[in-house]
């Protein structure tokens, strides 16, 4: 499944529905909602793919994770994003995300607890360090605190990815609001 | 599974291109909300959960200051061990 779908949250939400005896078209829909934020992320990525072939841009399109995401929006706005960048992050995740997998899979009895020696923070580490340059604008730091405090609610609160989708979506729109 | 997960990333990528000046606002402003979603559906408001916060806050300073995201990353992973190692 690691190799075929790449999609964390979708993955491990399909292992406990799957568990739990879920119809295979349960599985299916799940996934699409809680990757709907991909179409968020594709939408913003767009412009600097644009001159890519559609064969690069698809391809490119299969490794798009929140991490994969995150560091190609960076170099984007440094001016060293684009396809090229897109398909090396998430070829470089997929390998590492695979290998992990398997890994974990051989040695997880070996293993401590993640959270005893920090491992579960690299997650919020990773998309704190590139929020904060993009916290310099005023009308940004708005926009962070209104979906920070949006997904400590709705996160919880909503399942599958929705809650995600939605607090992304409120602090946009508190975005637009306060930009007009 | 991994055609439905597929064609949420191709829809965005492929999208129409976007001119309309609110709709590009709204999609200058996927990062910064995402961004700060994902981090806050990481912590708890948990009484004892400061510290997480805390090291959380510290990767982001880091990176505020000019610090590349290894390095915030690292930052904070080794805040966190060295904050648990002297609290035991």
């Amino acid at each position: 499944m690691s190799l075929l779908v790449y999609a964390g949250g979708a993955q491990f939400t399909a292992v406990r529905l799957a568990g739990q005896g879920a119809a295979a078209g349960l599985l299916v829909v799940t996934a699409a909602l809680i990757n709907l934020r991909h179409v968020l992320y594709g939408l913003s990525l767009a412009p600097h793919l644009r001159t890519a072939r559609p064969v690069l841009r698809a391809a490119a399109a299969f490794f798009l994770v929140d991490e994969s995401y995150g560091l190609t929006q960076r170099a984007s706005v440094e001016g060293r994003g684009g396809p090229a960048y897109l398909l090396g992050a998430g070829t470089a995740l997929y390998l590492a995300w695979n290998l992990g997998t398997e890994l974990g899979i051989a040695f997880s009895a070996l293993l401590p607890d993640p959270r005893v020696i920090g491992l579960d923070l690299v997650f919020p580490l990773t998309f704190a360090a590139l929020l904060a340059p993009l916290l310099r604008q005023t009308a940004n730091r708005q926009v962070a605190a209104v979906a920070f405090a949006a997904g400590m609610i709705a996160v919880p609160a909503l399942p599958g990815g929705l809650g995600f989708l939605a607090a992304t979506l409120v602090g946009m729109l508190w975005g637009l609001r306060t930009h007009d | 599974m991994a055609a439905a997960t597929f064609l949420t990333r191709l829809i965005g990528v492929s999208g129409v291109p976007i001119h309309r000046a609110w709709a590009l606002r709204v999609i200058a402003l996927v990062p910064v909300a995402a961004f700060a979603v994902l981090v806050s559906a990481s912590l708890e408001l948990r009484p004892n959960a400061w510290f997480r916060w805390a090291v959380v806050g510290l990767g982001g300073w880091l990176s505020w200051r000019g610090a590349p995201t290894w390095a915030a990353i690292g930052g904070g992973l080794a805040a966190y061990l060295i904050g648990t190692a002297l609290v035991r």
